[in-house]
């Protein structure tokens, strides 16, 4: 069925800035001042359609996981080399390219002993990236696309979810084949690696509106997500430096909790001024509608802003399409031995030029976004996702 | 010892071990025919002599000269269980293509001293699943395929000379009774499995 179309999640990783005039906040700002054009993608499937047999092609020029329609369910798991050199690397990466080769591809792993779960891909994707500190302990050069990230002065940095050597990415619709990958590939590098930590993370498979593509996240705001159009992944996404690094892209990673007792305590139209956009509808407060591109300049009968100058989605905009990069936020929610509930987002950021894009914009939040009272980051790291391979190549390559 | 009751499995094994039982006699080409069974179920074995190749062939006699050849024989998805020493297998499947059979005589890798062995699944007298010496070799039939699996038949490498370890490639030569050598990689896999008892014929003086 891959043939025909576009998950509703297409729309919204692909093609987001169109559809998503919606807020969804520190994840998702800028939304309204893109101009994007209506998105004609690969995956056309419908919310309601069973994706359990769509294979996401595992094989090309760039890992899939990235410009992959975002699945309903994603796990990172950061990983240490327990010997970090070339073999190492090579082993590693020879393994995981079978495993995903195969898995991805609703076939079981060499010596799977659960292969009837990978049966059901449903859109399963295994993606790699290798953190900054590993690259240059390896003795090779750092790709210019890659700086170190900072940290940035609103963060409240817990190491539980920091840099590692490298992520291990999965994303599937289907929790079962997820865990599976999950089981299977930690297995399989049992005796090459360490786990750092596993970030688990979901979506609503429901679009916020009838014909919509953004959902909902935690907050209830529309998440929409403003996302470059596919025309633009090459200039926002895929690094194009000559260097080994082309065809892969910076993720950055950010644990962000939701502080919800805090946010219950404001109401309805203090919500919508700190961010900037309608709960309701997910528009801009400048508009009515969801798509609706927001006007940064309009002000209310006090001469006063209509979006404020300090709301989430006019501090996170990116001006420039340098400054535009990849969102992939997933949610996460984790229960507490005590009974409550950690909350918030997994903020899956893509670019390929952080120095351009994500690292100035994060800055402003930090500086000045309003959403800061009610969320914090608690977790940072960034990995360079390889390029992709072809058959009879294994990820990471490029690094021997 | 115990008592092979019931043959529930064709499955052949190709069983790698190491030693220098073989090896003392490099130089000297074989007769044809001559006993290569060392007095252990350590049988088998590979000597190469001006170019052309004996192998100790599972009924423990030296094969004729065998001219080394290119196997028309496939081999896909092939693994091996990751191991630090002592014994291991590789799995995967072989086919054969070709309107003969074409029978497998011995196993070469650098990782083992070579030796080989075919076995067969068997239950001995308690159920339990053991595997004995097959004598023939391992047959692949013409136009199919056979399935090495944990559990049925697989390749087994005794006394590892250095570990196999996750994410390796291990080149391994099957040769057959034509002297039809084939070339693959296998690659090493965490398996916790694939443990099976081990029970040689003839082991009961060891």
């Amino acid at each position: 069925m891959t043939d025909k179309g576009l998950t509703r999640r297409g729309l919204f990783a692909i093609g987001g800035a169109a559809i998503v005039g919606g807020a969804g906040g520190y994840a998702l700002a800028g939304a309204h001042a893109q101009e994007s054009s209506p998105v004609v993608s690969q995956v056309l499937v419908k919310a309601s359609d069973n994706t359990a047999k769509v294979k996401t092609p595992f094989y090309g020029a760039l890992q899939a996981g990235v410009n992959t329609p975002a699945q309903v369910y994603t796990k990172f798991i950061g990983i240490n080399v327990n010997d970090p050199s070339k073999d190492s690397i090579e082993a590693i990466g020879r393994i995981m390219t079978d495993d995903a080769a195969r898995l991805t591809q609703g076939e079981g792993a060499l010596g799977d002993t659960e292969p009837e779960i990978a049966a059901n891909p449903a859109r399963l994707s295994i993606t790699l990236g290798v953190g900054r500190e590993f690259i240059k302990n390896l003795g090779i050069s750092v790709p210019a696309a890659f700086p170190a990230i900072p940290a940035f002065k609103t963060d409240a940095l817990d190491e539980q979810w920091g840099q590692s050597d490298l992520v291990v990415q999965i994303g599937s619709d289907d929790p079962l084949t997820l865990s599976h990958a999950q089981r299977m590939v930690t297995k399989d590098l049992s005796t090459l690696t360490t786990t750092a930590w596993v970030q688990s993370g979901f979506l609503s498979p429901t679009p916020a509106f009838d014909g919509g593509e953004a959902s909902r996240n935690q907050m209830g705001q529309v998440d929409g997500t403003v996302n470059p159009n596919l025309d633009q992944y090459s200039e926002v996404v895929w690094i194009e430096e000559g260097s080994w690094a082309d065809g892969g892209t910076v993720l950055i990673l950010r644990r962000i909790r939701m502080l919800m007792d805090d946010w219950d305590i404001l109401d309805r139209s203090a919500k919508e001024i700190v961010v900037g956009t309608s709960l309701e509808t997910g528009a801009p407060l400048t508009g009515t509608k969801e798509s609706d591109v927001a006007d940064f300049t309009e002000l209310d009968n006090q001469g006063l802003p209509v979006i404020p100058m300090n709301a989430h989605i006019r501090v996170a905009h990116a001006e420039t399409t340098e400054e535009m990069i990849l969102r992939r936020p997933y949610n996460y929610n984790v229960e507490l031995t005590d009974g409550t509930n950690d909350m918030g987002l997994l903020f899956a950021a893509y670019t390929k030029d952080p120095a351009q894009s994500f690292i100035p914009m994060q800055e402003r939040i930090a500086q000045s976004d309003a959403m800061n009272k009610w969320v914090t980051t608690i977790g940072s790291a960034a990995y360079l996702i390889l390029p992709g391979v072809s058959d009879g190549e294994f990820l990471g390559e490029v690094l021997l | 010892m115990k008592k092979v009751v019931s043959v529930i499995s064709i499955s052949a094994i190709l069983f790698v071990g190491t030693s220098g039982l073989v090896a003392a006699n490099a130089e000297t080409a074989p007769e044809p025919g001559a006993t290569c069974a060392m007095g252990t179920a350590m049988t088998g074995g590979i000597k190469v002599v001006k170019k052309k190749t004996y192998v100790c062939m599972p009924d423990g006699e030296w094969s004729k000269a065998l001219r080394k050849s290119k196997s028309p024989l496939d081999t896909e998805d092939m693994w091996v269980k990751s191991a630090d020493k002592g014994m291991t297998a590789a799995f995967g499947t072989i086919s054969n293509p070709t309107t003969k059979d074409i029978r497998i005589i011995g196993v070469r890798s650098n990782l083992f001293t070579p030796i080989a062995q075919f076995h067969e699944m068997a239950k001995d007298a308690g159920g339990q699943m053991i595997m004995t010496e097959k004598k023939k070799g391992l047959v692949i039939p013409a136009g199919e395929s056979i399935e090495l699996k944990p559990g049925g038949n697989h390749i087994m490498f005794m006394s590892l000379k250095k570990p196999v370890t996750a994410g390796t490639l291990v080149p391994i030569v099957l040769i057959g009774s034509n002297g039809e050598q084939l070339k693959f990689k296998a690659l090493g896999k965490v398996y916790a499995g694939a443990n099976e008892t081990y029970e040689p014929s003839g082991m009961s003086g060891m």
